[in-house]
């Protein structure tokens, strides 16, 4: 008999579930709520997606100085933020 | 086992028992005196409750076969009380055949600890669920706005 579980339980465990760090018990309670809750399956799909986008590099293409210019922005909201904790 | 452990366990007993058709095992989740506010029926109290349930879900199970999919969005304990809110879905068969009918509600349960550590619905309260929208777009906007401005 598989035992219920509330969707913010769901939620909690969806990214343990996509890498398959559940036990059998907990799965199939998962898999038993999304059999009937359209909400957190989409959730479910939502998360899916993501690491399907971040598996697939091809999607990621940066455009050149990408990386230079969020260094630089990191930095400098880094340094506004130093320079507001002094006063 | 924790409350919400408890509270998804007496759930999954509520279910089984629509799903068996066990009046019993279905009544063993409510309290003594409990509070029924079903949608669409009249409402009672007490005594009264538990033995108008017995009586509607007998009649249920005679005319229907029934498979109940709850669906808890959360469960919340504040001591010895609790409430759980969600959906419950209902498809009743008729036993030699035509088509099933099924409802969607959402349902609001509160909840009460005995001393036995049993947690019981002391009420319980239903109504017909619509499907599923997103708001309206000015609403999203105004949201989004009301969002960043908090920031």
């Amino acid at each position: 008999m598989v035992i219920e579980i509330t969707c913010e339980e769901v939620w909690r465990e969806i990214s343990n579930y996509l890498e398959n760090d559940v036990s059998p018990e907990l799965r199939a309670r998962l898999e038993a709520h999304f059999k009937g809750c359209a909400h957190c399956t989409a959730v479910l799909q939502g998360a899916g997606n993501v690491v399907q986008l971040i598996k697939d590099g091809s999607v990621f293409d940066l455009p050149n100085g990408f990386s230079n210019r969020l260094y630089k922005r990191l930095q400098d909201r880094l340094a506004t933020r130093r320079r507001k904790s002094r006063h | 086992m924790n409350d919400i452990d408890a509270i998804n366990a007496a759930k999954t007993e509520f279910r089984e028992a629509y799903n068996t058709g066990d009046v019993d095992r279905l009544l063993s989740v409510f309290g003594d005196g409990f509070a029924d506010l079903s949608a669409g029926v009249p409402s009672f109290f007490g005594d009264e409750a538990k033995s108008v349930l017995r009586s509607r879900t007998v009649s249920l199970f005679q005319s229907y076969r029934v498979t109940l999919v709850v669906t808890i969005m959360s469960i919340r304990v504040v001591h010895n009380t609790a409430y759980d809110f969600g959906w419950h879905t209902l498809t009743l068969a008729p036993p030699h055949g035509g088509d099933p009918i099924t409802s969607r509600r959402r349902y609001f349960e509160l909840w009460r600890k005995g001393n036995d550590t049993k947690w019981r619905i002391e009420l319980f309260i239903d109504n017909l669920d619509v499907p599923p929208a997103m708001p309206d777009d000015e609403i999203c906007s105004a949201t989004v706005y009301l969002q960043c401005s908090q920031q």
